[in-house]
């Protein structure tokens, strides 16, 4: 690449978080900051531009990804393309048909999937949309305070973008994102994503809530176990003899294998779909992936090798080991 | 992996791709401008002069064609505005005029078996016209040109090819196809 990529920047539940990269792939700087609210607010982006000027982002130019709450997305079966039909309008009038909203209000997009063992006739497509009132909001909050919005992605495609370099040229890969409110599963069928799912009842808020409820504590106190101790059974001092800390870690073991059920589900669904063989690698990104032990206790029950991702699997040593930095990698991965 | 999509608002996205296209237009004025004029300039020296003679007269032919397309332009701007005119609804449109502007655009390679205005009345009490064409065509491409065609006449806001299939005649097979334009403006 020539220039220097735009500003990938995501917003999400209580964080946010950028990266912007130098031509040719290396970084140029990134920042994950807590913001503390939900709410994507003009005083909320005006706070994360004054903290992008102070990290070193260069330019105006920002990719975001489309909101969890509005971004809609399905597997959808259309007529062949060689039919003449007009596939984007069946799967733009689909996805509103799903969302129940009104055709020409969506934004929507879509690309063709490999077919798959039991298709005769037709096509499959993975469509996406977005309400283009609320793509319209997203832009004008980030016009006022000077940034000009160059694309909106889906979360789940610059996840699997970020992961490119370790489920590239696998013939079946599956990507986590574990994140705060819920976490995303996106499977990979030869490089091209096939199936995508969001699990909310897999959100790190809802395990937290669960450690204060056991444990009978604060949220900072449980966020603390969960992000530092985690599933770690064996220490080495004294946390070895804390009876809470096991408690902790049956809760944290309940959660990781409902994901786990959840992941093999969506492997199995997509192996059975393409006839394929089982899964090359299971890619932990997002703030989840920093849980201790979580990959090496989660490898077990989906029967796949895992791999915990870091940011220097895509640039190489120097890069901050932060998994959180998953989806703002990808947006600026595009080089918008 | 391949997927890369942008679901900025449609407006957004056009202007967006306006942009990038007048950024590398104007990068490629400034490279002529800056290295590939001097160089041609410095070459022109030790050039045959039957070759410059050539040249200028090619120039010419040019600056002439562009002056007959800006006329063709013009003329079609002019015939698109009457045509419009002449199907919107207050003016209780000239079909005739419509009807024969489609029917030179099938040309011979298409057989039309029904051609009808539709009226729709929409729940907010407006009404809008449809051109329902429906025929046949020796190849699927052909139906294809066609919509692009309609599209092209510039007095449809939309035009929808909602079917095109295979079917046995008498003469073969071909594709038989119909298509639904919907006039631009056609509120009454």
């Amino acid at each position: 690449m020539r220039h220097t990529s735009s500003i990938g920047l995501h917003l999400g539940r209580g964080w946010a978080s950028g990266v912007q990269l130098r031509p040719g792939g290396r970084l140029r700087a990134s920042m994950l900051v807590e913001t503390g609210t939900e709410d994507l607010s003009e005083e909320t982006v005006a706070r994360v531009a004054r903290i992008l000027d102070r990290r070193g982002f260069e330019g105006r130019r920002v990719t975001l990804c489309a909101p969890d709450d509005a971004a809609i997305s399905a597997l959808l079966d259309v007529p062949d393309r060689a039919s003449g039909a007009p596939i984007d309008q069946i799967v733009r009038s689909e996805l509103a048909r799903l969302a129940r909203a009104e055709a020409s209000t969506l934004c929507a997009t879509s690309w063709d999937l490999p077919a798959h063992a039991r298709q005769r006739e037709g096509a499959s497509v993975l469509g996406v949309a977005l309400p283009e009132d609320e793509g319209e909001r997203l832009c004008a909050v980030f016009e006022c305070v000077g940034l000009r919005v160059v694309a909106i992605d889906a979360r789940f495609c610059a996840v699997a973008r970020a992961c490119g370099s370790i489920i590239q040229g696998q013939e079946l890969a599956g990507v986590v994102e574990i994140s705060h409110g819920a976490s995303r599963v996106v499977v990979l069928h030869h490089d091209t994503i096939v199936y995508e799912r969001s699990l909310p009842a897999c959100g790190l808020d809802g395990l937290v809530a669960t450690l204060v409820r056991e444990l009978r504590t604060d949220e900072e106190i449980a966020t603390h176990l969960l992000m530092h101790e985690g599933l770690c059974e064996q220490f080495g001092d004294e946390r070895d003899g804390w009876i809470r800390l096991g408690t902790a870690r049956e809760a944290i073991a309940a959660w990781t294998s409902d994901l786990a059920r959840e992941c093999e589900t969506a492997l199995r669904f997509t192996r059975e779909r393409y006839r394929c063989g089982a899964a090359g690698v299971l890619v932990l990104a997002g703030h989840g992936a920093r849980i201790p032990g979580l990959a090496e206790f989660l490898e077990p029950l989906v029967e796949t090798r895992t791999h915990r991702w870091s940011p220097s699997d895509a640039l190489g040593d120097g890069a901050p080991d932060e998994p959180a930095l998953a989806t703002a990698l990808g947006l600026a991965m595009r080089y918008d | 992996m391949k997927e890369t999509i942008n679901l900025l608002p449609r407006d957004r996205l056009r202007a967006i791709v306006m942009h990038r296209r007048i950024t590398q237009w104007g990068a490629a004025v400034s490279l002529c401008a800056t290295v590939v004029l001097p160089a041609a300039l410095a070459l022109r020296e030790g050039v045959d002069p039957a070759l410059i003679e050539r040249a200028r007269r090619s120039e010419e032919i040019l600056a002439s064609l562009q002056q007959q397309r800006s006329m063709l332009a013009k003329e079609l701007a002019g015939l698109q505005q009457e045509l419009r005119a002449e199907t919107t609804l207050e003016a209780q449109a000239r079909w005739e005029s419509l009807i024969e502007h489609v029917l030179t655009l099938l040309g011979e390679d298409a057989a039309l078996e029904r051609l009808a205005i539709e009226r729709v009345q929409s729940p907010d009490g407006t009404a809008r016209y449809h051109l329902a064409l429906r025929g046949l065509v020796r190849e699927q491409s052909d139906a294809l040109d066609l919509t692009v065609r309609l599209e092209g006449l510039g007095v449809f806001e939309r035009v929808v090819l909602e079917e095109s299939a295979r079917r046995e005649t008498i003469a073969g097979e071909l594709i038989s196809f119909r298509i639904r334009a919907t006039l631009r403006g056609s509120e009454a």
